[in-house]
């Protein structure tokens, strides 16, 4: 199924990604012209896929046969949020800090 | 070089426990190795030399383990903290390095990754821990293709690893600076990660040994997730015997990663738990008596991909002496292999893109800044937008990209849903090549006890060579993929160097599931027919 740039473009903003924007931190636009080139050539490679004879196969999403497991349903403290908040790009009095949301 | 570094994992473990040497010794001439090796191998993202250090005197300070708490100990007078049996510390002393998508407390986790450049995990992953717990000390975190995406160690945002046999061609990846620093001697054994060949490949590629172990074979729990239907943590190490000894310590259910395997429920297809064991009888017993009648199968979509005449004629080399010996050669075929790479990149993507979700620039990792740096972001989908775009790099987002492409409304059929119907068919094709891809369960006759294959078609390309071709570079995992799909596991052996590149020639050997045990025991037998590789050539010229 071919794809369009701009199905890419719209596709990227869905993963929260702008390809375009890449373009004002040093990415030209013959970059971006490179990545959806490169995407319609691997989604081309993919359609390989169409050929498989499936009819009747249940699909197999993760190949673990044997059962999982489940813990105990306990709530444990690991960590504190003093630790949890150290990577956070910004914080305050305990919180994330992000931008006005509403 | 110091003596010491030329020693295996195993050799250089018994002269500690024997006090032969210090840790401090042995971990010194790592560090000084590393120190004069990098600046052409670029191997490391981090070097814990101070923390490496620190440990190692901890540990001469208190003595090697006793073999037994009754047996008295080295310490005078005290008593033994706790009962140490042959796994428990097992790798006391020895200097291990670990792939930067796996978190150890008290260094830097960046997935060689601009986004987590910064990022201190306040947590252990579970192989780190059973690592310390056996008494490994840990001197590097590895470079890696970002987020673990990529085949020759190319995608970091840290630089490219340079392949120790030749420094202008790549390491193979995404563990390449793993395997370069392994074959370099930078450290005894590392551990990597295998979504698609990411442990296999790059061993394969600087003459290592690596495993793929079974899925669910070993935790998770505390490594950077790409495609978790397929993630898992092996070892990379010099000989068969080391990388047993590194899987025993690592093997085993976590009930922090839901996905590891109970085995012990399972008791009647329990297969052979002594990795150790068994790679000990393979080094040590008569080959004929181990090889007669095993029956190994050579899947020919492998064989007759486009491997090169000096990766064939390697492999054919092992393949004749293993026949002399007894052994059964079997053309076996999987038919759905040629759907693998396809079925891979959509899954794999897929649960990429779902993975990669959570790296957003709030709560950890770095955030973006706002396309007019003087104004702030004007809403939350600014600041991930600018986040994601800023930090990661081309092939992660791509990668992310086409996952979400691949799980949208009107492709989730077409692909996602379709790929994991040919995932099912590809594990039936290995069901009927090994008779039941369970192992312990009873082979039916004229099936294969383990199945053999190149690791890669090739040996390792040059630096650039895939640059602006992903589809070529996804290419690279052909033989490898498989495994991935299916769960399997696979152990890729150096078997001597190409009689035209000069660089080392990997085979795979592929079993049934939680049957690392018989892989490990061929392994061995294939490691004492074929030519030793010996030391890279590349780094040697450079770095006397």
């Amino acid at each position: 199924m071919p794809i369009s740039k701009e199905s890419i473009l719209r596709i990227s903003r869905l993963a929260r990604l702008d390809l375009e924007a890449g373009t004002k931190f040093g990415a030209s636009e013959n970059q971006v012209e490179a990545f959806v080139e490169q995407m319609q050539r691997i989604v081309g490679y993919i359609d390989i896929l169409e050929e498989a004879d499936t009819v009747g196969v249940e699909p197999l999403y993760s190949p673990l046969q044997l059962t999982a497991q489940s813990r105990p349903d306990v709530i444990v403290q690991e960590y504190t949020r003093e630790e949890i908040l150290r990577n956070a790009p910004e914080q305050a009095d305990g919180f994330f800090v992000v931008p006005k949301v509403i | 070089m110091s003596a010491l570094l030329q020693l295996s994992l195993s050799e250089v473990a018994k002269g500690l426990q024997a006090k032969e040497y210090k840790v401090e010794e042995v971990v010194s001439a790592c560090l000084d190795r590393t120190v004069a090796t990098e600046p052409k191998l670029n191997a490391c993202i981090s070097v814990l030399a101070e923390q490496a250090l620190a440990r190692a005197r901890e540990l001469d300070a208190a003595g090697p383990p006793c073999p037994a708490p009754s047996s008295g100990c080295g310490n005078a007078g005290s008593t033994p903290v706790v009962p140490v049996g042959e796994i428990a510390q097992s790798l006391w002393g020895v200097p291990i390095g670990l792939k930067d998508n796996i978190s150890l407390k008290g260094s830097r986790q960046t997935c060689a990754s601009r986004f987590m450049e910064n990022f201190q995990p306040c947590y252990n992953a579970e192989v780190s821990d059973r690592l310390l717990a056996a008494g490994a000390v840990i001197t590097a975190k590895h470079n890696l293709d970002e987020f673990a995406m990529g085949a020759g160690t190319e995608n970091s945002a840290f630089g490219r690893t340079h392949n120790p046999w030749d420094l202008d061609r790549v390491p193979g990846g995404s563990s390449g600076g793993s395997a370069a620093a392994v074959a370099a001697r930078q450290c005894y054994a590392a551990l990597g990660s295998d979504t698609g060949g990411s442990i296999r490949q790059p061993a394969g590629f600087c003459g290592c040994v690596g495993l793929k172990p079974s899925y669910g074979r070993v935790s998770r729990y505390g490594v950077a997730a790409f495609g978790t239907s397929f993630d898992q943590v092996g070892p990379l190490t010099r000989t068969v015997e080391d990388c047993a000894r590194l899987l025993a310590v690592i093997a085993g259910p976590d009930a922090k990663d839901a996905t590891s395997a109970r085995l012990d429920l399972f008791p009647d297809n329990l297969p052979g738990q002594d990795f150790v064991a068994q790679a000990l009888i393979g080094a040590s017993r008569e080959p004929g008596e181990l090889l007669k009648g095993l029956k190994i199968g050579l899947p020919v979509e492998f064989w007759e991909s486009g491997v090169s005449a000096e990766v064939e004629a390697a492999c054919r080399d092992i393949l004749n002496k293993l026949e002399g010996f007894g052994a059964i050669l079997l053309p076996v075929s999987l038919p759905h292999q040629k759907y693998a790479l396809a079925a891979y990149q959509v899954m794999s993507t897929a649960e990429a893109s779902t993975n990669l979700a959570r790296f957003d620039g709030v709560r950890f990792g770095r955030r973006g800044i706002p396309s007019d740096s003087s104004a702030a972001f004007d809403d939350l989908q600014e600041l991930y937008i600018a986040s994601r775009s800023q930090g990661f790099g081309p092939e992660v987002q791509r990668r992310i990209v086409l996952g979400t492409y691949m799980l949208s409304s009107g492709c989730y059929e077409t692909y996602y849903r379709k790929a994991a119907q040919v995932r099912r068919l590809l594990v039936q094709d290995f069901e009927k090549a090994l008779g039941s891809a369970v192992a312990g369960a009873s082979a039916a006759s004229g099936t294969c006890d383990l199945l053999l294959a190149p690791t890669s078609a090739a040996t390792a390309c040059k630096q650039g060579a895939l640059a602006g071709d992903p589809l070529m570079a996804y290419k690279m995992d052909l033989l490898t993929i498989g495994l991935n799909l299916v769960g399997l596991p696979g152990l890729a052996l150096p078997v001597g160097l190409g009689r035209e590149s000069k660089l080392p020639v990997s085979l795979q050997v592929m079993g049934r599931a939680f049957d690392e045990a018989a892989m490990l025991r061929l392994g061995a037998v294939i490691e004492r027919l074929a030519p030793a590789v010996g030391e890279p050539g590349g780094v040697e010229a450079v770095c006397k």
